[in-house]
């Protein structure tokens, strides 16, 4: 749930990025770290085991302000994609404003995907989040690989849901910006619900999607 | 989950993030380089920490009045004799707080020194800053996952203590079951066996009842058949004799025939001797005691094959004295030295029943009765028509049944005989039998008193 603190005119936003271990999710992070201009981030906080797989989370903070005044802090985690992480993936899932699920686009890896994509269902439940209305982006990452699933099948899947899908190889720094600014988009439309984002608070979805910026 | 998510959204401050003690400890090496006033201060500009060896006063109490010579940005300024360098710690976009670093102006090298020492300093404090940082983080984290895991793991615990104790549950209930049904089918094979020893026994019967029946015949016929030339033999020693009788009292002389008053007088004496009177009326009376006796054969045989007849029993019409009389003639040779048998018989309609296995009960009861009277005693039968059912009473004069064991008379294989005596299988088959015919079997006992068995038998047994 997106913090905010009128009186010191800040807003606190939560991203998550969930999926399968090995996805890419912190790959995403990392990118976003070398895009992002320095003053509007922080540092790359990671947490790895010594096989370099997250052990608690990832987290990149980042920040953008209004022409009015108004501090956005935009809090980007991901979680440990491996099957035993679960505690700590609803831990971190807990009060979040919007999610980006990182899919690994190998076929052989389209099992994991919906073992993955059914654990976030099952604990955005339990940490209280109401799924249907939950802000979420899906991610189709590592297309450079060999044995992928095909564009189309993937846009056949994902119609009916009207979730946005995006397609990326993180690790050469394609399609994670659009991601981001594509998950900003759904966060800024639910928050501007909930809080009246732009008349109440003034703040455009120009500006939201400016903490983006290269 | 309020805890980690407030770790996670909010901005800690200098107290959480930067100890004390460690400011104090980089104090001390500074002081050594020449850095000799070391102090942070929070956003407000309120003292968090200070350590002056400067021995100046003034910077100190500059610094207590600090909200007047600070913005945002780096700064460097001198002070009397010293240069300080003020410079704002930032922490997720915040300022947290100041760092203020001094140093003695002597030398003009050090401005560019305590430049690069600020720096230095700076890059240090972060460092520690975002490692302290982190670690709340994900101790928190590490606090809240092991808890949720315990929790999950008691739960999940319970649902198995739960579950294995179902388990038990079940395996008790299934142990009950199975002793159950394991009694039902001690009961079936008895009652199996008894079947089959009541087919052998009729088996044996039928074949002893034939073998028996033609022999009985024609001893019968026999007699009967003697019976006929004794009362012929019999009219005509009598004629002889009134002969001979006659024909002394006519006297002829007694000297004309001394050979025949001699044969004569011989003949007389063996009258004597022989008394032929006798021997004829004894002899009618032992044939008609044979007669009677293998009549009686008959009857056993007879009684012993109804008793055990092998094959499909259908219920009948009987009448239960006759039925308890013809038991009681099968097993008259275990009653008839030591027991004075009373029978008191009411007026019995016919009841709708299985007569053979009705004697079977009545058997069991008499023998267990005789046996129960050590040297002599009395067996008393009465029997009543009730409006809806009919009353068999057999009481004994015996040893009688203790407390202890007449709760378990009906039970089977139990017994109080010893081993090879008794099967203890009579009075449960009994018992089976009455309640067939929905009737109920009851025992009142003393001991060295007696035993009465009360057995009731309904019209409507629905056979």
């Amino acid at each position: 749930m997106a913090e905010l603190q009128t009186s010191e005119k800040k807003l606190t936003v939560k991203i998550v990025y969930y999926g399968p271990a090995l996805s890419g999710k912190t790959t995403n992070l990392m990118q976003l770290h070398d895009i992002i201009l320095p003053r509007k981030r922080g540092e790359l906080m990671t947490l790895e085991t010594s096989g370099d797989r997250t052990l608690f989370f990832d987290l990149l903070p980042l920040m953008g302000k209004t022409s009015e005044g108004y501090k956005i802090k935009i809090k980007l985690f991901t979680v440990p994609g491996q099957v035993a992480h679960d505690a700590t993936r609803k831990a971190v899932l807990s009060r979040t404003d919007g999610v980006v699920f990182v899919a690994d686009s190998q076929l052989t890896q389209s099992v994991n995907n919906s073992i993955s994509f059914e654990n976030l269902e099952k604990n955005a439940g339990r940490v209280g989040i109401d799924f249907d209305t939950l802000p979420l982006v899906v991610q189709y990452n590592k297309r450079d690989l060999k044995d992928i699933i095909d564009e189309k099948e993937v846009r056949g899947l994902w119609k009916q849901t009207h979730i946005p899908v995006q397609f990326s190889t993180a690790i050469h720094g394609q399609g994670v910006k659009e991601t981001f600014v594509s998950v900003l988009k759904e966060v800024y439309r639910n928050l501007n619900q909930k809080l009246n984002m732009e008349s109440g608070l003034k703040i455009t979805e120009d500006e939201f999607l400016s903490v983006a910026n290269m | 989950m309020p805890e980690i998510a407030d770790h996670l959204n909010d901005s800690p401050g200098l107290d959480k993030l930067l100890k004390h003690n460690i400011l104090k400890d980089i104090s001390l090496d500074l002081s050594g380089l020449g850095i000799v006033f070391l102090s942070m201060t929070y956003p407000d500009g309120k003292l968090y920490f200070i350590s002056d060896f400067s021995g100046d006063r003034r910077v100190t109490e500059l610094v207590a009045k600090f909200p007047g010579i600070v913005d945002s940005y780096d700064k460097t300024l001198t002070i009397d004799d010293m240069i300080i360098r003020i410079s704002p710690v930032i922490h997720d976009f915040e300022i947290i707080g100041y760092l203020i670093a001094g140093m003695k102006k002597e030398v003009s090298d050090n401005v560019e020194t305590l430049f690069h020492m600020g720096n230095l300093l700076l890059k240090i404090v972060n460092f520690y800053i975002s490692s302290t940082y982190k670690m709340n983080l994900t101790s928190s984290i590490h606090t809240l996952v092991v808890e949720d895991t315990y929790e999950e793991l008691q739960r999940q615990n319970d649902l198995l203590k739960k579950s294995e104790k179902q388990y038990q549950e079940l395996v008790k209930s299934l142990d009950e079951e199975v002793r159950k049904k394991a009694e039902e089918i001690k009961d079936a094979n008895t009652q199996l066996m008894h079947q089959d020893k009541m087919a052998s026994i009729g088996q044996l019967a039928a074949g002893v009842a034939h073998e028996i029946n033609n022999p009985v015949g024609f001893v019968k016929s026999n007699l009967s058949t003697m019976n006929e030339y004794c009362a012929e033999f019999t009219k005509l020693i009598k004629g002889y004799r009134q002969f001979i009788h006659d024909f002394y009292a006519t006297s002829i002389s007694k000297d004309q025939n001394k050979a025949l008053e001699n044969e004569f007088e011989e003949i007389k004496q063996m009258e004597q001797t022989i008394d032929p009177d006798y021997l004829m009326e004894d002899s009618m009376d032992l044939i008609k005691e044979s007669i009677e006796g293998t009549e009686r054969i008959k009857k056993i045989v007879s009684d012993l094959k109804d008793f055990a007849h092998p094959g499909e029993d259908t219920p009948t019409h009987a009448n239960i004295n006759e039925c308890i009389d013809s038991t009681l003639n099968i097993i008259w040779n275990e009653l008839k030295y030591k027991v004075t048998l009373v029978k008191e018989y009411g007026n019995l309609p016919m009841l709708y029943c299985y007569p053979r296995q009705l004697n079977q009960v009545f058997m069991n009861i008499c023998i267990n009765a005789a046996h129960a009277i050590e040297k002599k005693g009395e067996i008393k039968i009465i029997t009543k028509a009730y409006e809806n059912h009919q009353e068999i009473l057999i009481s004994d004069t015996g040893s009688g049944i203790s407390e202890e064991h007449i709760s378990r008379i009906f039970d089977p294989f139990f017994t109080t005989k010893d081993v090879g005596k008794g099967t203890g299988l009579g009075l449960n088959l009994s018992y089976n039998i009455v309640k067939k015919h929905m009737g109920d079997i009851r025992v009142e006992s003393r001991l060295n008193k007696g035993t009465t068995f009360i057995i009731k038998l309904p019209y409507e047994n629905h056979l």
